[in-house]
């Protein structure tokens, strides 16, 4: 049996040499570094309130919130660092990690959301084997009790007083 | 009538274990007071042995102390202010006072964070005060949140060789 031809695959390729273009043109991070702190700045704080609004729909936001501050760090490094290639990488370092944060938000919220359903979940079925248990309690236990009471007692022997 | 009281008993014990179980379900994690606490370290980490009289232009360093009790992530920023006796602040009104360095830190519910804190003053003074303001970014802008520290000190030129 013949292997069968892609005929489309061709035309559906991205030739080589274009790339790297590509990918410069996507990332623009790769091509130079970031040199404005207050600009970083503002993007932590941007962050952050996407942040506070994610913690506010149930996600746990405690990594996230780490990971700004470490930005902040960064910063306030950059801040102090003369040599103009140190504070571009400190910068970059900093704008990276609160660019992975922006990304994390949604994922988190996501799975915040599946917390809370499971705990709600949990929290009914508690409820309902509790209520269960009441019923069931209310209708055997005096079975249960006089049943446990003669097998404790079943050695005594009665005597008229 | 023996089983009715069984029953009663039982039924009490279960209720009263229930309402035990969902209050506390309910209620844990929920902050009931919310509070943001800071505090100033002296140079060896401690409560005590600030510096008192410092020269011109000498690095001296502290510690500030941020905790975060607000039940929620928290954008701290502290304004290192240069004040003196005449500078009023207080629990409502910040200080009018010259900023001469700024500290932000983002915090998790529950998590507190140290921070080494180096300052020069850059003219001599008798009873100068370095006031500590902290500040929250709230809906994307600082607002002071009501704590302050201070620490008088005296600040006096080096001598001439």
């Amino acid at each position: 049996m013949k292997p069968m031809k892609n005929r489309g695959a061709r035309s559906r390729t991205i030739p080589l040499y274009i790339l790297p273009l590509l990918i410069l043109l996507l990332f623009p991070s790769v091509m130079a570094e970031v040199q404005d702190a207050e600009e970083v700045r503002n993007y932590v704080r941007l962050v952050y309130q996407k942040l506070v609004e994610a913690e506010r729909r149930g996600a746990d936001v405690e990594e996230a919130a780490i990971r700004l501050n470490r930005a902040l760090s960064l910063i306030r490094e950059a801040e102090a660092e003369t040599n103009t290639s140190r504070r571009g990488k400190s910068l970059t370092e900093a704008y990276n990690l609160v660019r992975d944060v922006e990304a994390s938000i949604d994922r988190l919220v996501e799975e915040g959301r599946a917390r809370i359903n499971l705990r709600n979940w949990t929290l009914s079925s508690a409820a309902i084997l509790t209520a269960v248990g009441c019923i069931l309690g209310y209708i055997y236990s005096p079975r249960i009790f006089w049943s446990l009471w003669l097998r404790l007692r079943r050695g005594w022997r009665v005597r008229r007083a | 009538m023996i089983d009715e009281e069984v029953r009663a008993v039982i039924l009490a014990l279960a209720l009263v274990a229930g309402v035990f179980a969902a209050s506390q379900t309910l209620q844990s994690g929920r902050v009931v007071e919310p509070f943001s606490e800071i505090g100033l370290l002296g140079p060896g980490m401690k409560i005590g042995d600030y510096p008192r009289n410092v020269l011109v232009n000498e690095t001296f360093r502290l510690y500030l102390y941020l905790g975060n009790h607000e039940g929620r992530v928290m954008y701290y920023t502290v304004l290192v202010k240069l004040g003196d006796g005449s500078t009023l602040i207080n629990e409502t009104t910040h200080a009018e006072a010259p900023v001469i360095d700024e500290y932000e830190a983002i915090l998790p519910h529950g998590q507190n964070i140290t921070i080494p804190v180096d300052l020069r003053l850059p003219k001599p003074a008798a009873n100068a005060r370095l006031i500590f303001e902290l500040w929250r970014l709230e809906e994307g802008e600082l607002r002071y949140h009501g704590r302050w520290l201070q620490l008088w000190m005296n600040v006096t030129a080096p001598k001439a060789p």
